[in-house]
Formats: structure tokens, sequence, C-alpha cells
């Protein structure tokens, strides 16, 4: 495979891209790398959206349910955010162990990606200035407070016993506490990986073999760890501000259904991007069927492993039916939720998994598209089944009439989504679209091969 | 069209190994052809001279091998009471080294399966030693629940059929669901393994010397003659296959996970146990990969084909797979101080600081301390003998696991009045050492008689493969040349 | 049926697949249908130029696994709902939930056993005898180092001499008529 590409290494060392080649030769790389200017229409499009969504979300305000709904929807909205963010860390620090040339057409994306951390960081502080609002742990933060909301009928005798047991870990101080070391990692992993990323092309030995050695072992060495605290920062994050809505419920495969919802949303995100830009220079000649085919059925995986651990836990749940864990999913079957339940496992799974499952579907751009949007979308439904049936007492029934503050689940993650997508979009057109000084670059100019 | 790749140092003195272009491992060696590399694999199966060493390998396996036939003779004879399974500890050796030989398995199945997907034609040099190792694995975990289920003879009462005692299986209960997974993923291991040497098959048929091996040969390729519509087909169904395999091991330890986490006992009812179990099990697979294919490239001489990349790649996913595993180990701890019962604490209490607390403490130093702490770094990762000793630590370590989960649930229950102990018989360590050689044997016998490397799919990936539009072929030769 | 006595086609040998696709990408333009290629290993290109694209094993995977599908959970419907219903702790006759796995695993097994023996058919193997084995060229090169097109004398624009001559312009290593 290897000597007739040698040249292309040679013109991306040089950066100078020279005529002279046959048609059936590779391509030759664009000499402009950085994103079109069509990103800043859809900037532009995409905060419009958020300011339209935002305003209709301000008119819950107005209602005590409204309020009430539109932190939670808020909170639905804010862990998609984070997701998105998370999980292009994860994917952009996987794909820099594992190689593979998706993940180097992807690397650019994923490190916009991850450079809208700032929002998150902002993001949080609603959610911790009401987390009484949301959690009770917060709510209650002493024995004497539980004692009283269980005499007043507030909660149960068993959250009463559960918050008093767990204040250790959730109350207001070590919430904090976490939130700063998870938050501090994250965001330093983000700031390494982004400004060695620069490094690396800058890189005055540039396309030598040292350069390309050197730096492969770095993000590899930086990354392995890395991967391994995320998961575990990931796992305690989602247990404070998600799990613990259900203060009784206890789940051990919970922080992996999250890791692997992020590689699911922050894929679909990926793909989207990069068929976009696909339509313009310099995508237009870098990003090939074949790659677009390897996310495709790395998309496929992860909708394979969302549904694999969501029955998993379902079935393991069910077959004990003990109190303490099955409450959790009455919750969220019973009194009218299975419809969402059932919609849930549509849309995030079932249709997702039946379409990816055609290889002309992942190979089409156009399909791909609507593929990759109609999955964001599913990320939607599946924060509201996680997070709004956490409320639920025995008894309850959804219901739109008379509790149309529900509806905030619509807007507001529709508001920070597109918001979101504004800032990375901005992050987007901030860097060369290509990490040149990779020697796979090449690769990715090479005439598909028919397999 | 006559610039070189990379700038070297003109001092630099380049590893022969390396990628001269990316400073990567190579996965074949450089200087191999289409007709090397038939010549090497097909050499090994059909040389007139048996190496000594290969008989006396057999010798030995075989003479372990006979605790098998002599522990399954005196089991029939006398009952599963020779064994050390009793009530609390009903389940004992025969569930955990079912799970620990069907974990073995798993690597095979992900290396041929999961790694054909995402392309990662590393795998082509290892996947047919890999996915006999399945196959040889499932042979031995086979033997344990059959046994275990007390008469063996009327194991076939776990098959739907329908009787003149009216009786049926119920489909409620995972081990119901075990006899389904189990022999699905037996059915499918062999027919993937078989449909993979068909045309190495062929190969060995056209260069057979002896009309007798040639008959065999000849049978097997079914008549292989390599036509490419053939091989579109034949491609296409192997893709297919890889597709279902994949989703098919997730599916085997997790219904095996299940066995455990369905029921509501300490310790066993968690939900991390599937994701954990097939990882645990990809984890001592590929130790098992690197057990065998360590000597076998020694001793055969394949150090062009299973190359350092291989091992070095391996090491990454078993420092993938450990951590996943280790971070099992840390959910169990905490969720049982976060799901606030007392069980459950108590359970790992017991785990870590009961009597057999010592099993716990060899599993986190074999299976996490070891392992982990040291496949971080490349030099040992390349390193050989490193990598063959710590293949058998890991395999120690992930048996200590199923020893754990097992034994430490059952022997102290909720009622402590029904606490016990369990101690394994001499019957069960017989059984188990005997399975060890049955592997061995299994595994000589294919080595010597099967090609342990797809000559086809080695032959895809060497330079000489390369189309030119207008058939010139001076580049071609110039490329082979070198 | 193929004629069973006199000539199969004409052999012809290349040392590299660029050869052989270059001379089958002729071939056909040429005119020429009823051939086939044979290589040591897949040539995705080889299969191009003979404008052999789709399969129908996928299809058959397909039916494979819906008939899987449909067998476990008739199965377990008849035997665990209708057939012999237990009572276990208190579950519903039809668990679903639990159901899944058998009807997964039997799923894959008969997508699996369709698409293994489904390949098989769809190539006419087991097939012991073939013409061309009696190439001794062939029997040599095919599985091994060499790569051969194979014009098949049942094709209408075949005729043993300019045929021979147009195999002959590609400059192959040999080319050699195959009997039946």
């Amino acid at each position: 495979m290897a000597l007739e590409h040698d040249n292309h290494g040679m013109e991306l060392a040089g950066n100078a891209a020279h005529a002279g080649h046959g048609h059936h030769g590779p391509a030759v790389l664009p000499s402009v790398l950085t994103a079109p200017e069509v990103v800043k229409t859809w900037r532009l499009r995409a905060l419009v959206v958020a300011v339209v969504f935002a305003a209709i979300s301000a008119l819950f305000l107005l209602t005590e349910d409204g309020r009430t709904h539109l932190l939670r929807a808020y909170l639905a909205g804010y862990m998609t955010c984070f997701n998105f963010v998370g999980g292009s860390l994860a994917l952009l620090m996987v794909q820099y162990v594992s190689g593979g040339k998706w993940g180097l057409i992807l690397r650019r994306p994923l490190e916009a990606m991850t450079r809208t951390f700032p929002l998150i960081l902002v993001g949080i502080l609603p959610i911790l200035f009401l987390m009484k609002k949301l959690y009770l742990w917060a709510a209650y933060t002493t024995k004497a407070e539980t004692l009283d909301a269980y005499h007043k009928g507030l909660i149960t005798n068993e959250q009463h016993l559960d918050i008093d047991y767990r204040h250790v870990m959730l109350a207001p101080t070590p919430v904090i506490v976490q939130t700063v070391l998870v938050f501090g990692f994250i965001s330093f992993m983000i700031w390494l990986l982004n400004r060695w990323s620069l490094k690396r092309d800058q890189d005055e030995a540039a396309g030598t073999l040292g350069s390309f050695d050197k730096w492969r072992v770095r993000f590899e060495n930086v990354s392995g760890p890395a991967i391994v605290f995320y998961v575990i920062a990931l796992t305690d994050f989602v247990i404070i501000f998600v799990k613990s809505l259900d203060i009784i419920w206890a789940s051990s495969v919970y922080g992996l259904q999250f890791l692997v919802a992020q590689g699911y949303g922050t894929l679909a995100v990926g793909i989207l991007t990069l068929i976009l830009l696909s339509r313009y220079e310099p995508m237009k000649s870098l990003f090939r069927t074949t790659e677009q085919h390897d996310l495709g059925k790395l998309m496929f995986a992860f909708t394979m492993l969302n549904i694999y651990l969501t029955f998993a836990e379902f079935l393991i749940i069910w077959s004990g039916n003990i109190p303490d864990e099955i409450t959790y999913y009455i919750h969220r079957i019973q009194g009218g939720w299975w419809t969402i339940c059932t919609l849930d496992v549509i849309c995030h799974w079932v249709i997702p998994f039946s379409i990816l499952l055609s290889r002309d579907i992942k190979r089409s751009k156009n399909k791909m598209i609507w593929v990759a949007t109609f999955m964001i979308g599913a990320r939607m439904i599946d924060i509201f089944w996680l997070i709004e049936p956490a409320w639920n007492k025995t008894g309850d029934t959804l219901h739109l009439i008379g509790n149309y503050g529900i509806l905030a689940y619509i807007t507001v993650p529709v508001a920070m989504i597109a918001l979101w997508a504004a800032y990375y979009l901005t992050q987007l057109s901030k860097r060369p679209l290509l990490n040149v000084n990779d020697p796979h670059t090449a690769e990715l100019l090479e005439p598909e091969h028919a397999h | 069209m006559a610039t070189q790749g990379p700038i070297h140092d003109q001092n630099e003195v380049l590893d022969p190994m390396l990628d001269p272009r990316t400073g990567e491992y190579l996965v074949i060696a450089p200087g191999h052809t289409f007709k090397s590399v038939t010549q090497k694999i097909a050499g090994i199966v059909l040389t007139p001279n048996t190496p000594w060493a290969w008989f006396g390998g057999l010798f030995l396996a075989a003479t372990v091998a006979t605790g098998v036939v002599i522990g399954i003779t005196w089991l029939v004879l006398k009952g599963v009471g020779i064994w050390g399974v009793t009530i609390p500890g009903a389940w004992g050796f025969a569930i955990i080294n079912f799970v620990w030989w069907i974990g073995i398995g798993h690597a095979g199945t992900l290396i041929s399966a999961i790694l054909l997907l995402f392309k990662q034609t590393w795998r082509n040099s290892i996947n047919r030693f890999a996915e006999a190792m399945t196959i040889f694995a499932v042979c031995c975990a086979g033997i344990y629940p059959l046994l275990h289920v007390g008469r063996p003879w009327l194991a076939y009462w776990l098959m739907p059929y329908p009787n003149t005692m009216n009786v049926w299986p119920q489909f409620r209960s995972p081990l119901a669901w075990d006899v389904f997974a189990v022999s699905t993923y037996a059915t499918i291991s062999v027919v993937f393994w078989y449909i993979g040497m068909i045309p190495d098959f062929g190969t060995l048929r056209d260069r057979a010397k002896l009309p007798l091996a040639k008959y065999i040969y000849g049978i097997l390729s079914l008549g292989w003659r390599g036509s490419t519509r053939h091989w579109i087909r034949y491609e296409s169904a192997s893709l297919l296959l890889a597709g279902l395999s994949t989703p098919l091991v997730l599916s085997v330890h997790t219904t095996i996970s299940f066995d455990f986490a369905v029921a509501a006992m300490a310790g066993w009812h968690t939900t991390i146990f599937p994701p954990y179990f097939v990882a645990g099990a990809v984890y001592s697979g590929f130790a098992m990969v690197l057990t065998l294919a360590i000597p076998i490239r020694k001793f055969y001489h394949l150090e062009d084909l299973v190359t350092e990349r291989h091992l070095d790649n391996m090491a990454k996913v078993m420092l993938a797979t450990g951590s996943i595993v280790a971070y099992g180990y840390g959910m169990e701890v905490f969720m049982s101080w976060y799901s606030a019962s007392h069980w459950e604490f108590f359970m790992m209490w017991n785990r870590m600081f009961g009597p057999m607390g010592w099993g716990y403490w060899m599993l986190i130093l074999t299976n996490i301390a070891i392992p982990l702490s040291t496949l971080w770094f490349r030099k040992l990762r390349v390193n050989v003998l490193y990598l063959f000793i710590l293949s058998f630590i890991v395999n120690i370590g992930m048996w200590f696991e199923r020893f754990v989960i097992v034994v430490t649930t059952l022997y102290r229950d909720y009622l402590p009045s029904s606490w016990g102990t369990y101690r394994a018989t001499k019957w069960d360590y017989m059984l188990f050492i005997g399975t060890w050689g049955m592997f061995t044997c299994l595994f000589l016998l294919f080595a010597r008689l099967a090609p342990m490397i797809p000559m086809s799919e080695i032959k895809m990936m060497l330079p000489g493969t390369k189309i030119h539009p207008g058939g010139s072929n001076a580049e071609e030769v110039t490329q082979e040349a070198l | 049926m193929p004629p069973r006595e006199g000539v199969y086609g004409l052999l012809a040998e290349f040392n590299t697949p660029s050869e052989l696709v270059h001379a089958t990408e002729h071939a056909h333009r040429a005119g020429y249908r009823r051939m086939e290629c044979y290589t040591p290993y897949p040539v995705e290109e080889a299969a191009e130029a003979l404008r052999f694209h789709k399969t129908r094993i996928p299809l058959m995977c397909l039916m494979g696994g819906i008939m899987g599908l449909t067998t476990g959970f008739l199965l377990e419907m008849w035997i665990n709902v209708w057939g012999y219903p237990l009572n276990i702790r208190g579950t519903p006759l039809f668990s679903w939930a639990a159901f899944v796995i058998p009807e997964y695993e039997l799923t894959i097994l008969f997508a699996g056993l369709s698409t293994a023996f489904g390949m098989i058919a769809q190539n006419g193997l087991p097939q012991l005898y073939h013409p061309l084995f009696n190439a001794p060229n062939f029997a040599n090169g095919a599985l091994n180092d060499k790569f051969f097109l194979c014009l098949e004398a049942n094709d209408p624009r075949f005729s043993v001499t300019e045929t021979r001559t147009f195999l002959e312009q590609f400059s192959p290593v040999s080319v050699v008529e195959v009997d039946h």
C-alpha cells in the first residue's frame, strides 16, 4: 500500500500542493483548509432559532407550573449539551488512541465541540443556584430537615433515610466540590488537547518521521489514562445531577449508559457537520464516502450499545422486582408514560437501527443528514424520559391539559441546543478543518477503493 | 511522482519492522510476496517432517487431558456429589470454569468479527487461530453445565422438543437463555471458522503432495477455485457473519451475566454486570490469544506475520478491557455503599475481608494491579517474554474474578444460619486441569492440520495488490522486489 | 446444460492483478460476457470489470433473521403462554422482556446459517470437479500467486483462434486451452 502515496506525505509537509497529477491519482490537498463562509450563515440561523425558542420558553415563567417545568427542562437541555461536549472530548481521546481515518477527519469538528465548554461551565450555575427546587438532597440538607419533611409527609420514610445516608456525597457543598473537580479535569483536558493540536501543525519539524512519532506518542500517552479518568468523572457527574433525582434508586450501569449516549449524540452532530461541510471546499475533497461509511457504522454500533445497556438494565431490574429499584421503571412506564417509553425505544433505537442497517443509506450524504438530525431529536426524547418521571408519584398520569408547562421540554432544549450549535460553529471556523501534520492525512486524498 | 515520504535523517537507522512513512509498527514484515506467504503458511501444514516437539507437546497435553476422561467417567458413575458443590455453595467450580472458558473464547469472535467490521486489518494474521481458540474453549466450557445438570445423559431435556412427558423449558429462566445463547454461539463460531478456511483448504489441496491429503483438503475446500463471483459472495457473507457475530458475542456473555444478575442476590444483582462481563471475557480472551500466539510465532518462525504491531495492539485491547473491568469493580464497591442496602454492604465487606478475602485481593493483584500498571508502557507492550508471563497472570486473575463472584455471594447470603463454606475436591481440580490438556491437544492438532493464518487475507494486505489503471506492472515488480 | 465435451474456454495467466483487471475490462468492452476471473484473494476491481455488483446474500441473511425471530417468538409463546403455562414468581405468562433473549439468539442462528449456506449454494458449491482444474498452471497458481482470466467457449463471441489473439495482446504469461 505504501510507496505510491509517499510523495503526498511530502506535499503535505511542504504544504505546497503542486499540480501535475493524472486524474487517476490522488486528489490534491486544498490550499485553504478553513471552514467555508457559509458557516456564518448557519450560525445566524442557529441564533435565530435559539432566540425564538428562548422567547417562547420565557412564556412559561408566567405560571408556577411553568416555572417548575422550565427548570427541569433546562436540566434536560443542559444535559443534552453537556453530552455533546463530554462526548466530543471522549471521542477525541478515543480516536487518538485507536487511530483510524474516521477520527482524523472528525478531529477538528470534535475539537470545536470541546471548545464550547465555557457554555457548559456557565450553564451549570442556574442548576447550582436553584438546586433546592430540583433535588431532594438539596432541599433537605440536615437530618433534622429530612425528618421534618418526613413528618410533614413531603417525602417517604425510604427517601428520608436514603437522603440522610447519602448526604456525605449528595449535599450542596460536596456537590459543588465534585462539580469543580469534574469540570476542572474536563477543562484541563480540553485545553491541553486543543493546544497540542495547534502546536502539532506548527511544529517546525512537521512532516518528518520524528515529528509524527513525537505527537502520536504524546497524544496517545495523554489520552489513554485521561479516558479512564473521564469515565469516572462522568459517572460522578451524572449520578449527582441526573440519577439523584430518584433518590432511592441505584443502578451501577448508569455512568456507562451516559457514556454511550454521549457517543450516540456526538457522532450524530459530527456526521451532520461533516456532510454539510462537504458541500463546500475544503471538505468537498477531503470527506470521502469511505469515512462516512465508517462513521455510520460507528453510529450504528452506538445505537446498538445504547439499547443493549438500557435493555439489560431493565431486564435485570424487572427480574429482580425489588421495590427500591422497580419503582424507577414503574414511574417511567405506568400512568401514560408507556407512550413516551415506547416512543423512546422506537425513535432512539428501532428507527436508527433499521435505517443504519442499510449500507446504501450509510453511504448516502443526503439521507444521512436526516438520520443524524433525527437521532439528535431522539436524544431529547430520551433525556425527557429519564428526567421528568422522577417527580411522579404513584398514581400520577402523564397529561397535557392543565399541565402545559411540560411543553417546556420541547422549547428549552431546542433553544439551548441551537445556542450551543451557534457557539460550536463559531469555534469550528476558528481553525483549519484538518490536522495536516499526521502521516495519515495523505490517505484521505487517495482515490477511494472499491472496498 | 518520484519524491519520497517524510524527510529522513541520514544517520537515522530505521527498524525494519517500522513503517518508513508513519513510524508505526508494520502489520507484515517487508519483503513478502503472494508466493512466500503461501509457502510459509501452507508449508507448516504440508511439511512431511512433523517437528518432534509437536509430538512431545501432543503427548504431554494428551496425558493431562486424561483428567477429563477420568473425571467425567467417575462423575457419571458416582454423581455430582464427588464435586465440592453443595448447599450453600451450589455453583462452585462447575460455573466458575464454565464462565472462565467461555470468556476466553470471546476474544476469538471479537477479533474475527468486530475488528473485521472496523477494517482493522492487523487482525488478519491472528483471527484464524483466535477463532480456533474460541471453538476449543467453548468445547471445554460446554462440559461443565452438561455435567452440572446432574444426569448428563438427559441433558437434551434442555432443548424445546415435543416429548411424552409434556414438559417444556421455562423461558423466564436465564438458564434456558443460556442453552440458546451457548448453542448458537458454538454453531455460528464453527460455521464462521469453517467458511473462513474454505479458500485456504483450496490452496492446501492444490499444493498437497500426498493423495490422501489432496483428497481430504479437496473435499473440505468444497471445490473452491477462486472465482471472482464466488469471492464477492464470499466477502459479502463473511462481512454479514461478522456483523452477526458481534452482537452474538456480546449477547452470550451478557446472558451468562444474567445467570447471576437477574437473581436478587447481593453481589450478583447489579446492572453493570452485562458490560463488565463482556469486557472481562474479552480481556481474558486476548490474554489467551497471547498465550498461544507467542509460542506459535516463535516455534513456526511467524514473526513476519505476527509482528510487534499485533502484540502491541493486543496489549492495548487488554489495557482497554482491563480498565472497563476495573471500572466495574469500582462501581460494585461504590454501589455497595450508594445503594444504602445493608446486604450489599455486608457482601462487599465479606468479599474483601471475610474468610475468603484472599481471593478478592488475588483478583485485584493479578487482574488489575499488575496488568494495568504495566501495560501503559510501550516497551513492555512489545516485550514478548513479559507479555507471555502477563497473559498467564491475567487469566489467573480472571479465574479469581469468577471465583469471587460465585463463591462469596453464595456461601454467606441473607440468613446467617444458612452460612457455610466452599471447598473444591480433587475431582474438581482434576477435571479443570484436564480441560487445559484437552484444549492444548485440540489446538496442537489444529496447528498441524489446518492453515493457522488465513493466506488469502494476508495476501490482501501485500503491496502487490495495488491496481494500476492501464494494467502496467512495471511498478509492481519494483514493489515486490523491495 | 453447458456442453460437456470439447473446449471449456481459454485461460490467460497473469502475474499481477492490474494486468488481470485491465484485460478483463477490455474483454468486456470487446463484448465478451461469459468469462470469469480467478484470483488468490478477492479483487473487487475484477468484479467491477465483470460488472458483477450485487449479491443476494444480504437478502438471504435478512430472511433467515426474520424466520429466526418468528420461530423464537412463536416457540416461546406457544410453550410458555399456551402449551405449558407456569406461574414463575408472579411474572406475567407473556413476559416479553425475558423472551427477548432466546428470540434474539434464534434470529442470529437462523440468519447466520442462511448466510453461510446461502453463500455456498449461490456459488454452486460443493463442486469438486471443474474443467479448469485440468489446466496444470491453474492448479498450481490460482490460489497461490497467479491471476487468471477465462473466456468461456459458450460465449457467442468465442472463437479459439480470435479469442486467443485477443488475449495475447495483453501479454499474459500464457494462454491455455481448457477442455471439459
